[in-house]
């Protein structure tokens, strides 16, 4: 818990931070098509131009991109490794007694390599700016057609907001019963992994019961504040598409027209 | 087992945004078998304190010594320790989870490694202690009422027979005769078995009438420690520390006001009190 | 004289979860006959267990009378759109402070309830402003709930509650689980909002707690037991202690003179003229 938390939102002000939730997730969401749609160097140059200038634009310290890259390292050695190995057209590349590289398999693995990180940057752009209250509302927007079909957006989103608001009372409350059950003797460090699987009970079950009273006293606290559902609401945050919306949704269809263009 | 904190220091957090100092060049004695109470503001260290003396945390720097046992910011392994230590938290009854009351006693004394015949006398016994009657044994903890629940939890921990026992708000959220009754029970446990308590408290009266050792805590801090009349007796550090005085005391501050010789300051329990007065009553009439 | 309609009225009042399943004799509340005008400050004294919380969730509609009728102002809360009417009316602060908010920021919580009547934003925004200056909580808008104290999550919910402009505010326990500091601050502001022309009704098992409103309702073994003016239930409180209620230092102080002979009988009706009537036996020499 020490370090800020893999995609976790970090409070500062940007331009990137004051852009409406619902462009930035249709504009993330239409990159990370775009991403697999890109075939040649001189779209992956433009796309990780464009990655590196949304990083600055955001004025978050790159330490933070760079770390959130960790998470995705080992998919890109695996990768990288397996189309080394297993990639057998085009030239050898480099021959050794025991394995042949081929320059298709180095293509590919450049190419898995670039994608990986280009999503990495895209979703933690998006993770990074957007607090989850706004990307609960721009969800719940950006969901709000699929009401026709009986998708209950208003729900959803209110669930994903109640879940958010609790996530720092469980973990508080985890910690606690963890220390009170540590107190009674329970030892959670030794044994087989079955042994401290079984350990948990003893923190899992009163975290249960808990999560159930919390649910019941939120509920009623709801229907007293009266709460009936959707219907009827009015809300406090309203979206507004403002000028930089449109200007990012501008410079993403003369990016995708260049792609287009570029492809081969 | 005499407890020393000598110098201990404890950092949440260190290295990030959020660190935050808890506690501070603490040094403080609790002496073997006396009941200390810690008072103090929400934030001013009281529960780090404890979780400390519970070997829960580990000081940032510093020695915590409870009898032979050293624990510093490197200790390993303190489980033996643990054992040796019971803890009461805030709302106990959040940490029941076993099907029946026995069983969830009996969760303690079996990690302690207890034989069946022993656990099974310690239930029964620790049932009694807490006023709980036989016949819930088998009952669900979860069907009991509230302040059953809270002695079922308490139960589970004066069951391990600790060395040292300790009680963060143990009254808290009970109605009056809740908290005489559950005082009553760990004042006599108290007596009864000669162990350390540590008891973290808001409540001035609790900790007027139960303490033999006071510690007055603020800022993460130890301001004093001492006897209840000399932490009483010193109002204004009372104040900064946003503490009051026990009602007692404040009662009869302001019949002192009136009288040419003050009564005692050094009364906490009422039936004292009262004597007093008809000693003074007699004596005049 | 104007002739006054009362706010409140509960008439012939039988409350149980499972009245079918339980003796009418053990039901949670039983035979509640009571009115309450419009603002007045009144206490729902009671041990726990006692039906008083029951008793708080009748007055919205949260619970409807299994027996007999609640009515708040025109509406009854048995019919529908009688509860729609009473929600708006009746605004209800609950025990835990954690659990009763719904949002991820101050501002978006103060909200939530005006956004269940449709508010429009436009209305909606002094509204919250104001209600936050009223608890003051100006300055916290965008904070999490999770960093704030206890008492500041009170006063919160509280926001959230006068927010909606309600006639009556129920606190159900709202002062228990805060420690002295945050219980203060939430009498504090129950008294500023009686003043302010609400009618304040405070569920609470603290007798000290009484004293602060005009009148006090005692509910006890599920019944209501006594209904005074707060002033009155001094000299009556020896009572409280057959339902497990705290009773005045002082009123126990005199028992205990009593028992050995210094009998005090003037009316009491606070702990001054208490003070008083020792000193005066004191120096009667």
């Amino acid at each position: 818990m020490n370090s800020v938390m893999i995609g976790q939102y970090i409070p500062i002000d940007s331009w990137l931070h004051r852009l409406d939730p619902r462009s930035k997730c249709i504009f993330v969401f239409c990159m990370l098509i775009l991403i697999f749609f890109a075939n040649n160097v001189e779209s992956y140059a433009l796309l990780l131009f464009i990655g590196l200038a949304g990083m600055v634009l955001s004025r978050i310290s790159f330490l933070l991109f760079f770390r959130s890259m960790k998470l995705i390292i080992w998919m890109i050695l695996f990768t990288t490794l397996f189309h080394l190995i297993f990639t057998q057209s085009g030239s050898a590349v480099l021959e050794t007694p025991v394995l042949t590289i081929y320059e298709e398999g180095v293509r590919q693995a450049a190419i898995l390599s670039v994608r990986f990180i280009l999503l990495m940057t895209f979703a933690s752009l998006l993770m990074f700016t957007t607090s989850p209250i706004d990307l609960t509302d721009g969800l719940e927007s950006l969901l709000s057609p699929l009401r026709r079909w009986r998708f209950p957006v208003h729900e959803f989103a209110m669930m994903m907001s109640i879940a958010l608001r609790f996530i720092p009372t469980l973990w508080a409350e985890t910690d606690k019963i963890i220390k009170a059950q540590k107190a009674r003797g329970a030892d959670f460090e030794s044994g087989n992994l079955y042994r401290r699987v079984m350990a948990y009970i003893p923190v899992l079950i009163p975290l249960m019961i808990s999560s159930f009273r919390r649910a019941e006293d939120l509920a009623t606290a709801m229907e007293a504040r009266g709460y009936v559902g959707g219907v009827g609401r009015s809300k406090l945050r309203v979206l507004s598409i403002r000028r930089s919306d449109v200007l990012l949704l501008v410079c993403f269809a003369i990016v995708a027209t260049a792609l287009f263009w570029m492809r081969k | 087992m005499e407890i020393s904190f000598q110098d201990i220091t404890y950092t949440y957090s260190t290295g990030t945004p959020f660190e935050h100092r808890a506690l501070q060049n603490i040094h403080v004695q609790f002496n073997q078998g006396s009941y200390v109470a810690v008072i103090g503001k929400t934030g001013s260290g009281k529960s780090t304190l404890v979780q400390l003396l519970a070997g829960l945390l580990l000081p940032t720097s510093g020695v915590l010594q409870v009898g032979d046992t050293r624990i510093h910011s490197r200790s390993k392994k303190l489980g033996e320790y643990r054992k040796k230590v019971g803890v009461v938290f805030q709302y106990p009854e959040h940490q029941l989870f076993e099907e029946t009351v026995a069983k969830d006693i009996a969760f303690g004394p079996k990690n302690l490694g207890c034989d069946v015949a022993e656990i099974e006398h310690r239930v029964v016994e620790a049932m009694s202690w807490v006023g709980l009657s036989p016949d819930l044994r088998d009952r669900s903890p979860f069907e009991l009422s509230g302040g059953q629940m809270r002695r079922v939890a308490i139960a589970g921990v004066l069951a391990m027979r600790p060395d040292i026992l300790i009680l963060d708000e143990p009254t808290a959220g009970l109605d009056y005769l809740g908290q005489r009754d559950l005082l009553s029970i760990l004042k006599r446990f108290h007596q009864h078995f000669g162990c350390t308590v540590v008891h973290v408290t808001h409540n001035m009266n609790e900790a007027a009438e139960l303490a033999e050792q006071i510690v007055l805590m603020s800022d993460g801090k130890v301001i004093s420690t001492g006897k209840p009349v000399e932490i009483f007796r010193n109002l204004p550090y009372l104040q900064v520390s946003g503490l009051d005085v026990p009602d007692v005391t404040k009662w009869i501050m302001s019949l002192n006001q009136n009288l040419s010789t003050p009564v005692s300051t050094e009364i906490y329990e009422l039936s004292a009190l009262a004597d007093e007065l008809i000693h003074r009553w007699r004596r005049g009439s | 004289m104007k002739h006054t309609k009362s706010l409140i009225e509960l008439s012939g009042v039988w409350f149980d979860y499972h009245p079918d399943r339980q003796m009418k004799e053990q039901w949670a509340l039983q035979d509640i006959n009571l009115t309450i005008q419009s603002g007045e400050y009144v206490v729902v004294m009671g041990p726990n267990g006692s039906g008083k919380s029951t008793f708080a969730r009748l007055l919205n509609g949260l619970f409807i009378p299994t027996e007999g009728e609640v009515r708040v102002g025109d509406f009854s809360t048995s019919d529908d759109l009688g509860q729609f009417h009473i929600r708006r009316k009746v605004g209800m602060v609950f025990q835990n402070p954690d659990n009763q908010i719904v949002a991820t920021t101050v501002r978006d919580d103060v909200a939530f309830g005006l956004e269940n009547l449709g508010v429009p934003r436009e209305e909606m925004i002094p509204r919250i402003e104001q209600a936050l200056e009223v608890v003051g909580l100006v300055g916290f808008e965008n904070r999490e709930p999770a960093h704030l104290s206890g008492g500041q999550k009170q006063r919160l919910a509280i926001a959230g509650v006068i927010a909606m402009n309600p006639d009556i505010i129920v606190f159900d326990e709202s002062t228990s689980m805060l420690d002295p500091q945050g219980r203060e601050e939430v009498r504090e502001l129950m008294k500023e909002l009686h003043q302010q022309g609400h009618t304040v009704i405070h569920i609470t098992h603290s007798a000290q707690e009484a004293f602060l409103a005009e009148r006090v309702i005692v509910i006890a073994h599920h019944r209501l037991q006594l209904d005074c003016p707060s002033k009155d239930l001094y000299n009556q409180s020896h009572l409280l202690e057959q339902w497990g209620l705290e009773v005045p230092l002082p009123i126990r102080l005199r028992a205990l003179l009593k028992d050995q002979g210094l009998e005090i009988n003037e009316p009491i009706g606070n702990s001054d003229e208490m003070v008083a009537q020792i000193w005066r036996y004191l120096s009667k020499t």
